[in-house]
C-alpha cells in the first residue's frame, strides 16, 4: 500500500477502490480513526469533501478561509436562519479551523450516556488511557494564565471579581506563536490538528486520502454497504466535475461530523427507524460584546485560554452554559455584531477595544429533544437544519447575558451589547435589568453554534438511537459512524478532544468489524 | 444561505407579472470583470443596500470603492446553485415594488428610493412581524457584511493589524511519505 493526498484536480478519470475500509471525512473523529486503523496494518481510503489546504494557504484573509475551509462558506444556518452555523470543510475538518481549547469530557455527561441512554462500555476509565495518549501526541498542554492575550485576563479578572469559578484552558498546540489565527487555520502549523498531525501519519503507513470527493450515497446490498459513491469536486469551484470515484470497502466508517453525517445516512435511504436526522445539538451560544477603555486587541493572542462552568448546572430544567471567550477578527465582528449603518460602524471603529464573552449553552440534557437534519430538493451539497428554539433557551440565554454582562462589567468594560437585533446597551449594573424586557425570538437575538453533536445517537436500543454501543449502524453490519454526531448529547465542553478518545476507543469495533 | 422557509413562503408569489412588478429599478454599471451569479439590476439592489450600511465615513471605504456587491457575487458564485439562485429571488423580491406597496405602502423600487426612505425600508425587514422577511433581512446584511469586510481598505480601518512574517505562501506541501524529509513542521512519523 503506499499512502498518499489526492486532490479533485487529479482525479481526471471516474475511479473504483477496493480497501478494507472506507472513512469519510478527515475531521477529529475521522483523523483519529484512520490513524488507528493503518496502525494496524489495514488498507485505509478516505474521502474528504473539503480540499486540502495547508499553511501556505492559511494567509490570514478571512474571506477566503471562511470561504474554503467552512462548511457553507460559513453560511450554514439553520432553516429560519435563526442559529448560524460554524463547522470545518477541509482536511481536517474542524480540528484546522478551531480554537484548540482541548477538554477531556466531563464524568457526569459520560455517566448521563450510561443511565439514560443505554450507552455501554464508554466512561472515563475506558476513555483515559485514549484521551493520554492524544494528549501526548498532541501536545495538549495548559495555557497559563500569563500568556493569555488581554481579552481571556478581562474574562479571568471578571470571574475573580464576581467569585465565580474559573480555570484555564489546555491547548493542542507546540511552538505557537499566539497570533490568533487559529480559525483561519494556522499559517506555523503550531496548531496540531489532523492535518498536520494524524493523517500524515496514516499516510506515512499506506493511507490513501481523496480530498475534494464528497461521499453522495452508500449502496446497501442487504445488511452492508457495498459502496461508497462519491462525486469528484473541482478544487477552484467546488462544484461536481462529473467524475465519479467509488469506494468499495468491507467496512464503511461515516466521519462526516455532526449534520453531514445524518445527511449522507438519509440520502442512501438509512434512516435509522426515524432516528437519523433527530436529536441534533448545537452547544447554542449567545455573545455578549463590551468597549473597554483600554486595547484589548481580541483578535490576537492565543484565542481561548479561560473557561468557567460556574453555571453549567442550574438544576433540572434549566439550560446551562459554559463561559469562555472568542477570538474577534473583523469580518466574523462585523457579522455577529448587531446594528447597521452608522452604528454598526461605530462599533467596528471600536475593535481594538472589543472583547466579547460566549456563553455556550448545554443542550440535551434536559429532555430537549434538540434540532433536527432533513434533505432539501435533490441537490446532495444541500440540507435542511432545523432547531426549535423554545422558551426554556430563552430563559437560559436571557440569564446568561445578564451573566457575562456583569463579568465584562466587573472587569472594567464601559459599555456591553447584547445579542440582540437591536442591541441592549448596558453601561452599569442597572442597566442588566434592561435584559430582562429585550425580545427573545427567532433573529431578535442572535444565536450561534460552532460545536455540533448528535444525529446520529449512540444508545442501547435501536427504537431510540441509530448506533449503538460500539458505534455500529443498528441495522447494517460493516457499517460504522464515528464522529460527534453519535453523541445523545451535547458536553458542556468544546468536543475535540472528547470526539477524538471515543474515535480511538471506537477504533476497535471497527477494525474488529473487517476480519468479521 | 437563504433556506426553503423564504423563498418557499407566500412572499415570492408576488414575483407575478403586473406594472408595479416591472418598474424599472437602480442602474448602474457593470463590473469590468462581468458578473457570475446576479443579474444587474440584483446587482444594483445588492449595492443600493450595501451604500446604506456603508455610507460614506472619513477614513472608510465607502460601498463603492469596497465594490460590496461585486465581492457578494464572487461569493455567490461558490454557494450551491440552489442557494445563490435564492439571494437572486430575494433580492427581486427587495426591490419588487408590488411588494413595497403592500408591505410599506410605497410604489418605488427599493433602489430608487432616497437613501431615508431605504433606510426605513431596511428597519421595516429587520423588525417585520413575519419572521421571512426578518430572514430576508439578516441574509442579506451578512452578504453585504461579509463582502466589504472582505476589502483591505476596511479592514486596516478597523485598526487590526495582521501578523506579519509568519505565512510562507511557498512553504512546501506535504503529500506523502517520501517528500517528509522536505517538511519540517509536519508531524510525520516515518
Ligand atoms: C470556529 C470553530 C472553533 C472551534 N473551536 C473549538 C475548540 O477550541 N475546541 C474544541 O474542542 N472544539 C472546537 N470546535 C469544534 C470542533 O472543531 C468540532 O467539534 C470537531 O472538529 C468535530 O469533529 P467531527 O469529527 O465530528 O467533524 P469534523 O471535524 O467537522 O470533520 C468532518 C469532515 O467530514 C467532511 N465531510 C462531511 N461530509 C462529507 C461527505 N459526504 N463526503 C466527504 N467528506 C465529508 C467535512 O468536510 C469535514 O472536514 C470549533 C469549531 C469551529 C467551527
Ligand atoms: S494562535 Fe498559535 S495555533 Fe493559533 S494560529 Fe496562531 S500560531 Fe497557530
Amino acid at each position: 500500500m503506499s499512502g498518499r493526498i489526492h486532490t479533485g484536480d487529479e482525479l481526471t478519470e471516474d475511479r473504483v477502490l477496493t480497501c478494507d475500509v472506507c472513512i469519510v471525512g478527515s475531521g477529529a473523529g475521522g483523523g483519529v480513526l484512520g490513524l488507528e486503523l493503518a496502525r494496524r496494518g489495514l488498507d485505509v481510503v478516505m474521502l474528504e469533501e473539503g480540499g486540502y489546504h495547508t499553511r501556505r494557504d492559511f494567509d490570514g484573509d478571512e474571506l477566503r478561509a471562511y470561504t474554503e475551509l467552512y462548511q457553507e462558506q460559513g453560511n450554514r444556518a439553520t432553516a429560519d436562519l435563526s442559529v448560524g452555523i460554524f463547522q470545518g470543510r477541509t482536511v481536517g475538518g474542524g480540528t484546522t479551523i478551531n480554537w484548540c481549547a482541548s477538554f477531556r469530557t466531563p464524568p457526569e455527561i459520560l455517566a448521563r450516556w450510561r443511565d439514560v441512554h443505554g450507552v455501554k462500555g464508554l466512561d472515563t476509565q475506558a476513555l483515559t488511557p485514549h484521551w493520554d495518549w492524544l494528549e501526548e501526541r498532541l501536545n495538549i498542554r495548559d495555557w497559563p494564565i500569563e500568556r493569555a492575550n488581554r481579552n481571556n485576563q478581562i474574562l479571568w479578572e471578571g470571574l475573580g471579581k464576581l467569585g465565580y469559578s474559573r480555570g484555564t484552558v489546555k491547548r493542542n498546540v507546540k511552538n505557537c506563536a499566539a497570533l490568533g489565527a487559529c480559525g483561519l487555520g494556522c499559517p506555523t502549523d503550531a496548531k496540531q490538528s489532523t492535518l498536520v498531525t494524524l493523517i500524515p501519519e496514516a499516510v506515512t503507513l499506506g493511507m490513501r486520502l481523496y480530498s475534494n470527493v464528497s461521499a453522495r450515497r452508500l449502496e446497501m446490498a442487504g445488511p452492508r454497504v457495498a459502496a461508497v459513491h462519491a462525486d469528484v469536486l473541482d478544487p477552484g469551484t467546488d462544484r461536481p466535475t462529473g467524475k465519479r470515484l467509488t469506494v468499495k470497502a468491507k467496512v464503511t466508517a461515516v466521519c462526516g461530523g455532526a449534520i453531514n453525517s445524518a445527511a449522507l445516512l438519509l440520502r442512501s435511504g438509512l434512516t435509522g427507524r426515524g432516528q437519523v436526522g433527530k436529536r441534533l445539538y448545537l452547544h447554542p451560544v449567545v455573545v455578549t460584546n463590551a468597549r473597554f477603555p483600554e486595547r484589548v486587541e481580541a483578535y490576537t493572542g492565543a484565542p481561548l485560554t479561560v473557561y468557567s462552568r460556574q453555571f453549567i448546572d442550574r438544576g433540572p430544567g434549566k439550560l446551562g452554559w459554559l463561559i469562555e471567550v472568542p477570538p474577534i477578527l473583523p469580518l466574523l465582528g462585523a457579522v455577529t455584531l448587531s446594528g447597521f449603518g452608522p452604528a454598526h460602524q461605530d462599533l467596528m471603529a471600536g475593535l481594538p477595544h472589543a472583547n466579547a464573552v460566549l456563553s455556550i449553552c448545554l443542550d440535551g440534557v434536559h429532555g430537549d429533544e434538540g434540532g433536527t437534519v432533513a434533505l432539501r430538493g435533490d441537490d446532495p451539497s444541500r440540507l435542511e437544519v432545523n432547531y426549535p428554539l423554545e422558551p426554556f433557551h430563552w430563559e437560559g440565554f436571557r440569564e446568561a447575558l445578564k451573566v457575562a454582562a456583569r463579568i465584562q462589567l466587573a472587569a472594567g468594560a464601559e459599555l456591553v451589547l447584547s445579542p440582540h437585533s437591536d442591541p441592549v446597551l448596558i453601561r452599569e449594573e442597572s442597566d442588566v435589568a434592561k435584559l430582562d424586557d429585550a425580545p427573545y425570538a427567532p433573529l431578535e437575538c442572535r444565536v450561534l453554534s460552532a460545536h455540533q453533536m448528535g444525529g446520529c445517537a449512540m444508545g442501547g436500543s435501536p427504537d431510540s438511537s441509530v448506533v449503538d454501543s460500539t458505534l455500529r449502524y443498528w441495522d447494517a453490519d460493516n457499517l460504522f459512524v464515528v464522529d460527534g454526531s453519535v453523541f445523545p448529547t451535547a458536553l458542556g465542553v468544546n468536543p475535540m478532544e472528547t470526539i477524538m478518545g471515543v474515535a480511538r476507543w471506537g477504533s476497535q469495533h471497527v477494525a474488529a468489524a473487517v476480519k468479521a | 444561505m437563504l433556506k426553503r422557509g423564504l423563498v418557499g413562503g407566500a412572499l415570492l408569489a408576488l414575483g407575478g407579472s403586473g406594472v408595479l412588478v416591472l418598474r424599472e429599478g437602480l442602474v448602474l454599471p457593470l463590473p469590468e470583470e462581468g458578473l457570475r451569479v446576479l443579474g444587474p439590476r440584483e446587482y444594483a439592489t445588492l449595492q443600493a443596500v450595501a451604500r446604506r450600511a456603508f455610507p460614506p465615513r472619513a477614513g472608510w471605504p465607502d460601498a463603492d470603492t469596497a465594490r460590496v456587491a461585486f465581492t457578494a457575487d464572487k461569493l455567490l458564485a461558490r454557494s450551491a446553485p440552489s442557494a445563490a439562485k435564492e439571494v437572486r429571488e430575494l433580492l427581486g423580491l427587495f426591490d419588487n415594488a408590488l411588494a413595497g406597496l403592500l408591505f410599506t405602502g410605497h410604489v418605488t423600487p427599493f433602489s430608487r428610493l432616497a437613501p431615508e426612505a431605504q433606510d426605513a425600508v431596511l428597519e421595516d425587514w429587520r423588525t417585520s412581524r413575519l419572521a421571512l422577511r426578518r430572514s430576508g433581512y439578516h441574509a442579506l446584511r451578512t452578504l453585504v457584511y461579509s463582502a466589504y469586510y472582505a476589502h483591505p481598505a476596511a479592514v486596516a480601518a478597523t485598526g487590526f493589524v495582521a501578523p506579519q512574517g509568519f505565512h510562507d505562501p511557498n512553504a512546501p506541501v506535504w503529500r506523502e511519505a517520501k517528500d517528509s524529509a522536505r517538511t519540517s513542521g509536519t508531524e510525520v512519523t516515518p
